[in-house]
């Protein structure tokens, strides 16, 4: 025990005073020549003990008074064998939940807002030159400041911009970050306050091993660190959510039928009818449904539309659902709708009639309705050089280049080609009887940095046909075939091929020769498709398959994308987003917290990209350049925590008491205890009921003891 | 030592008339109603106007008479039959005790001023009067005599009366009882700090001789309510050495208990002896006495 008022203790002398008194009493007697004293010898000798240890009971009342009394005024404190804090400073982490879940509205506020007051109180509460941080675990925890503060205006200033409706809590990564982050702060007490809705979700999935190894870790550090979990929010029994199930994940060209197939889930336990649901873009709305929700069910929404013109879109699927969770009522996709892909045919061999050439088959393919094939525009839009006029031609014009049966070409058309890929462009080389073996060999083969992924070997000259292996195929490009009813690439009869020795994770797919059927290699920023056949039907029917149209689309459409990574990410995903202005040096990145922020564009006049980190928070970005283009793109947003369950105590104190922590009902209760570690237990209270009870008791022992004259 | 045949002298009229005109002062004050008695219903009745004669008392004058015919006649009261009277007076230690609300008497001074005055009472009305005093053993003793001048043989005998002794009571009435064989009356002027089995049967012994006792209990208000508050060490007035140091704020409740159980038992055993007790308390007016005496005297006959 200690005592907060420890000089106030010494009043604990005053409990002489009463013995003083009596003995000064005994001392200082009155003399009385007494006549009746056979009454008085009487009731002495009657009641002579009785009377003695009246008068020491009274006396040891009167004494304990001034004792207790002193230490009442000295505030007793509890310690056990701890060392208090008192008013020292001390470290502190609060691990805050700022995923989207704690956007749950409870009566008037958020969740979030709840603790964000109670947050504020407690760092207003510590004393003065204690340290402070705080871990934001929604989607990738993220420290408040990369090292512990010590103003906490700052701190607060700071954390009353953060918004909740991150991705879930990452709550495995936020433990590991929280004891980094607790082994760097300043102070030899230290304690961490872990502050969530604890959903089961989150929180009820992490084994037993993990949360041991977080208390480990913590027990490794110098000093004890006390972790305290402190529950936010009520339990929701009904929650609706909208998720993005597909939709396009990579440009779209304009005419292009886009669809969007959204859910919509019932995380309740009653039914709901006829919600309306919206299917906006770019803030205008396109077409909306109605759906009904079985209870713990889900329902399909499709969305249809299509593009006329080029550029950056965003589409946003609204549910109208009126519950205490917004934030999962809308999900957002984004697309980017370009023109036909300009693809360049380089023919090695022209021919005079149609379907002669080299690449007239693969024109056909790549623009059938420009052929007459079909209604609706192409995606591709093509254009047939020689090879003697490939020299003059700009590649950065073009997405995809084809050299097709191309015998040989110059130096500067090399190079310009490398150039070309090099930035971000395809080049297909199909081969033919007219190529070149040891030209290709020397001069698109060699070398640390070759163009080609393969080194092409002469043709077989023999008439045995091949076939291309089935297999799982990983590009892109082949994904058709994943399909069953767009039939398989094995049914392709090659006659004729170029061996290419590659390496064989560079094949897109095999011959049943061994030989690779295609190899490919990224080179720069763009890639290098190597066939092992031409593209007409001189050596294959290929050209004659149903599926050579798709796949020539796909594999073009495959190559064309240039390394760009989708518009539509996870939370902490890199965007990186082609930049179409020149002249500016940075761009402006808006989230959907509304925080804007320049990013430097990097690469050359050819590539112009930005590369945007900040993807932290789900929803709708978009980028700005220096001409007003905008582009949008979205980061998407799991509906794990739509289901608005919370631990209970009991779980949450099975939580607790595996990773060696305390759990309490409310920041009340934490507030109070936090005292009790940082001051003890205070008993005054108790010791002044002590006392009053004393004062009663030496009160009653007079009256009972002595009696006024009648 | 002064008589009746010898000149008094200033001094002498000084301290001894001081007792008698004090008694004087008390029975005339409480006929002239100045001194209240609280013994409510006693009057003395007039008898009979007979002619004056030289040496009455000029105050029994019936001067309305007078008036009416130009003779004097003096009233005359109900005589009461002449009584052999003995007061007794307890002179043992315990009667010195003076308490703060007596007015600085002691019990000793009060009863021999209620003993003069009685003695007065008695010898105006041609009672005869004896007084006794003692302690452990009877120390004076004055035989009854009815004359007036009698009173100076009395009140001397009180004036140098002094308390100090122990105690005993019984012994003292039995010897008493031997010493007073007529019937007669005995006033008991004492606190009865004594063995009360043992004044009992004392008691006893003089009612046999069919006398009639009254005792006059006489207190000190301290003894009645032991208004102690401080430590005190209370000395025994009658045992030299004996004294006991007590809390009397924790006494008080056994020692009243003690007290009414005393005085419990001397009534009772004065109720059965068929003897007045009249408790007396000295801060009380001495009319008081006189009245008391008076109803009993007239009770009696």
């Amino acid at each position: 025990m200690i005592l907060l008022n420890a000089i106030l203790a010494f009043g604990a002398l005053a409990a002489a005073v009463p013995l003083a008194i009596h003995l000064l009493n005994r001392s200082r007697f009155r003399q009385v020549d007494w006549g009746a004293m056979h009454l008085l010898e009487s009731v002495l000798q009657t009641n002579q003990r009785r009377f003695r240890i009246d008068q020491l009971l009274l006396l040891l009342v009167r004494c304990a008074i001034p004792i207790i009394l002193a230490l009442c005024l000295a505030r007793p404190v509890l310690t056990g064998l701890r060392q208090l804090r008192g008013d020292s400073p001390m470290s502190l982490l609060i691990v805050l939940d700022n995923s989207y879940s704690m956007a749950t509205r409870d009566e008037n506020e958020s969740r979030f807002d709840r603790a964000l007051k109670e947050v504020e109180k407690v760092v207003g509460s510590l004393a003065r030159g204690s340290d402070v941080n705080i871990l934001l675990t929604g989607g990738v925890p993220q420290p408040l400041f990369d090292q512990s503060v010590r103003d906490t205006d700052t701190l607060l200033t700071r954390l009353r911009g953060v918004r909740p409706g991150y991705d879930r809590s990452a709550v495995d990564t936020s433990l590991d970050e929280a004891a980094v982050l607790v082994s760097s702060m300043d102070h030899a007490s230290r304690e961490v306050l872990i502050v969530s809705d604890f959903q089961p979700g989150d929180w009820g999935q992490l084994e037993a091993s993990r949360l041991q190894t977080f208390r480990s870790r913590l027990d490794l550090a110098e000093v004890p660190v006390e972790v305290t979990l402190i529950p936010i929010g009520s339990a929701a029994e009904t929650n609706l959510s909208v998720e993005i199930l597909s939709a396009p994940t990579r440009s779209q060209i304009i005419g292009d039928r886009v669809v969007v197939r959204a859910e919509i889930r019932n995380h309740g336990n009653a039914a709901v009818d006829q919600r309306r649901v919206q299917f906006v873009i770019d803030g205008n709305l396109v077409s909306e449904s109605t759906v009904t929700v079985a209870p713990k069910g889900s329902s399909q929404v499709v969305f249809r539309t299509s593009f006329d013109e080029a550029g950056s879109y965003l589409a946003t699927v609204q549910l109208d659902s009126g519950d205490r969770l917004e934030l999962d009522n809308t999900a957002d996709v984004a697309f980017h709708i370009t023109d036909a892909i300009p693809v360049l045919l380089v023919d090695g061999a022209p021919g005079r009639r149609p379907l002669e050439g080299e690449t007239d088959y693969l024109a056909l393919a790549l623009t059938p309705n420009t052929f007459g094939l079909g209604t609706g525009r192409d995606q591709f839009s093509t254009s047939t050089v020689t090879e003697k006029k490939v020299s003059a031609v700009r590649f950065e014009d073009y997405a995809v280049v084809v050299l097709a049966n191309v015998r040989s070409l110059n130096d500067d058309v090399v190079t310009r080609l490398r150039e070309f890929v090099l930035a971000g462009g395809a080049l297909v080389v199909a081969p033919g009887d007219r190529v070149n073996v040891d030209w290709y060999r020397e001069r698109l083969s060699a070398g640390d940095e070759p163009l080609l992924p393969g080194t092409f070997r002469k043709a077989t000259t023999n008439n045995a046909s091949v076939r291309v292996v089935d297999a799982q195929y990983r590009h892109r490009g082949l994904a058709i075939f994943d399909e069953p009813g767009n039939g398989r690439l094995s049914e392709t009869t090659i006659r004729q091929w170029f061996p290419i020795d590659a390496s064989e994770a560079s094949a897109l797919a095999m011959l049943s020769s061994g030989d690779p059927f295609a190899c490919e290699r990224m080179l720069g920023n763009g890639r290098v498709l190597q066939l092992a056949i031409p593209v007409d039907q001189d050596w294959s029917d290929l050209p004659l398959r149903p599926f050579f149209v798709p796949l020539m689309q796909e594999l073009m459409r495959a190559l064309a994308e240039r390394g760009e990574t989708s518009r539509n990410l996870n939370a902490g995903d890199v965007a990186i987003l082609p930049v179409v202005d020149e002249a500016s040096k940075t761009v402006t990145v808006e989230s959907p917290t509304g925080e804007r922020r320049s990013v430097e564009i990097i690469g050359d006049a050819s590539a112009r990209t930005i590369q945007f980190a900040g993807t932290y928070f789900p929803g709708a970005y978009s980028m700005s350049d220096g001409r007003g283009n905008k582009t949008s793109f979205v980061v998407r947003a799991r509906r794990d925590e739509s289901r608005l369950e919370l631990l209970d105590d009991a779980g949450r104190q099975l939580l607790a008491d595996r990773m060696g922590a305390i759990s309490v009902g409310s920041f009340e209760e934490f507030e109070e205890q936090s005292n009790t570690r940082k001051n003890g237990r205070p008993i005054w209270r108790t010791v002044l009921v002590a006392l009053l009870a004393l004062m009663l008791l030496e009160v009653y022992l007079q009256q009972r003891f002595a009696r006024s004259p009648q | 030592m002064p008589s009746e045949n010898n000149l008094l002298t200033a001094e002498d009229l000084r301290r001894y008339g001081g007792l008698q005109v004090f008694a004087r002062q008390v029975v005339e004050g409480f006929f002239s109603g100045l001194h209240q008695s609280p013994h409510k219903g006693f009057s003395v009745e007039f008898k009979e106007h007979r002619a004056y004669v030289v040496g009455d008392d000029i105050r029994s004058i019936d001067w309305k008479l007078f008036g009416k015919t130009d003779r004097l006649y003096i009233r005359e009261y109900e005589q009461e039959t002449n009584l052999r009277c003995t007061i007794l007076l307890d002179a043992s230690g315990s009667m010195a005790y003076r308490g703060t609300r007596s007015g600085g008497l002691s019990k000793h001074d009060y009863a021999v001023r209620v003993a003069a005055s009685l003695s007065y009472l008695m010898l105006q009305q041609q009672d005869s009067v004896g007084l006794v005093t003692f302690d452990t053993h009877v120390r004076k003793f004055i035989p009854p005599r009815a004359v007036a001048r009698h009173l100076i043989a009395v009140t001397d005998a009180l004036e140098k009366s002094s308390p100090g002794g122990e105690t005993e009571l019984g012994r003292v009435f039995h010897e008493m009882a031997a010493k007073v064989p007529r019937r007669g009356m005995l006033i008991v002027l004492s606190d009865l700090f004594a063995d009360v089995d043992q004044l009992m049967k004392a008691i006893a012994h003089f009612r046999q001789n069919q006398h009639e006792i009254v005792i006059f209990q006489i207190w000190d208000p301290d003894e009645l309510d032991f208004p102690f508050e401080r430590w005190t060490q209370f000395v025994s007035l009658e045992e030299a050495g004996k004294q006991h140091l007590a809390d009397p704020a924790q006494i008080r409740e056994a020692y009243l208990a003690k007290l009414e159980e005393f005085r419990e038992k001397i009534k009772r055993g004065c109720s059965r002896q068929r003897v007045s007790l009249v408790p007396m308390s000295t801060n009380q007016p001495y009319a008081d006495a006189i009245a008391a005496h008076l109803a009993l005297r007239r009770r009696s006959g």
